[in-house]
């Protein structure tokens, strides 16, 4: 069965806090227990964006290309 | 030791890092083994089972901890992990002569015009000796707060308040050499008194020649000492936070 380590999540997520694209921040409860969240920043959304319209855009090439399709 | 503290341990001596990064990425690891465990227990599983799965979860492993490595090493770091064993110490032997030759250069720079070195009085030497002395150990200290990639907040204040002690001393020599020298000018007027207005601007540039350069080398080292405290304060800081969070 796939077993994935959440471990592996961190070098992912400095690497993007580094590069400006989410920031993360440190919150504490009630029982003064620390906890790090993370949320997208602004170039994060335009860079997510971005992605998700060449994905879009590959996608539909990609379909009319295996339906005999294009424009 | 709580399970925690021991994993948490084990990972700290695996990370190859400066701080605080090393201590933040202790932290958040931290913060993430105490919610699971506990997220956990919350849905019936037994404070073993919790621990055993947090672990398995969270602890990151090989690849994960040389990329985190990767990711938080300072460029300077980074320049250095490509040299591995010997020839990485080499380099940064290589670095503490550079930065010592830097900091020597920087000195001399800062220090003022070269006649103030010709003009100075017999204080000179004490001045320089002690400045030569202080500047070795600032390179030593910087080496340690700046280059070394595991840096320890111990070391770091062993022999630190001796910068700030020898700037002291400078201060020290400067003023004595100048009030020594009006000393000296006194009793040689005592003796002939025709020549005493010679002595006198004779003593004035000897001696603010050297108590300007000794009080220019005290500014300096206290510069590199108040440097150092922060560097070592914050590192101190990070070290209690994750040994706390450990707990």
């Amino acid at each position: 069965m796939f077993g994935f380590n959440h471990g592996t999540l961190y070098p992912i997520l400095h690497r993007l806090e580094k590069a400006g694209l989410i920031s993360g921040s440190w919150s504490e409860d009630g029982g003064g227990r620390r906890r790090k969240s993370y949320e997208l920043t602004r170039k994060g959304a335009k860079h997510t964006t971005e992605l998700l319209q060449a994905w879009d855009e590959f996608a539909i090439a990609f379909q009319n290309a295996v339906q005999g399709g294009g424009s | 030791m709580s399970w925690k503290r021991q994993v948490l341990l084990q990972i700290d001596a695996r990370l190859d890092l400066p701080q605080p990064a090393r201590s933040r990425v202790i932290l958040e690891i931290a913060a993430d083994l105490e919610d699971t465990s506990r997220m956990l227990m919350e849905r019936g599983h037994s404070p073993e089972e919790a621990r055993e799965q947090a672990i398995r979860r969270f602890e990151p492993r090989g690849d994960a901890l040389r990329e985190i490595t990767t990711v938080h090493a300072a460029g300077l770091q980074r320049f250095l992990g490509r040299f591995s064993g010997t020839g990485r110490r080499r380099w940064e032997r290589a670095l503490l002569v550079l930065l010592f030759l830097f900091l020597l250069l920087g000195s001399r720079v800062l220090l003022p015009a070269p006649d103030l070195f010709a003009n100075a009085g017999p204080g000179l030497l004490a001045v320089v000796t002690v400045t030569v002395g202080a500047l070795l150990l600032s390179a030593f200290k910087l080496y340690d707060a700046y280059v070394r990639s595991r840096q320890d907040s111990r070391r770091m204040r062993r022999g630190l308040d001796w910068i700030l002690g020898l700037a002291g001393v400078e201060v020290f020599v400067g003023l004595t050499a100048f009030w020594l020298g009006l000393y000296g000018v006194a009793g040689r007027s005592t003796d002939d008194p025709s020549t005493s207005l010679l002595y006198l601007f004779e003593w004035l540039v000897e001696g603010t020649a050297t108590a300007i350069l000794a009080l220019q080398a005290a500014v300096l080292l206290s510069l590199l000492w108040y440097l150092l405290s922060r560097r070592t304060e914050t590192v101190a800081r990070f070290e209690a936070e994750a040994l706390m969070a450990a707990d």
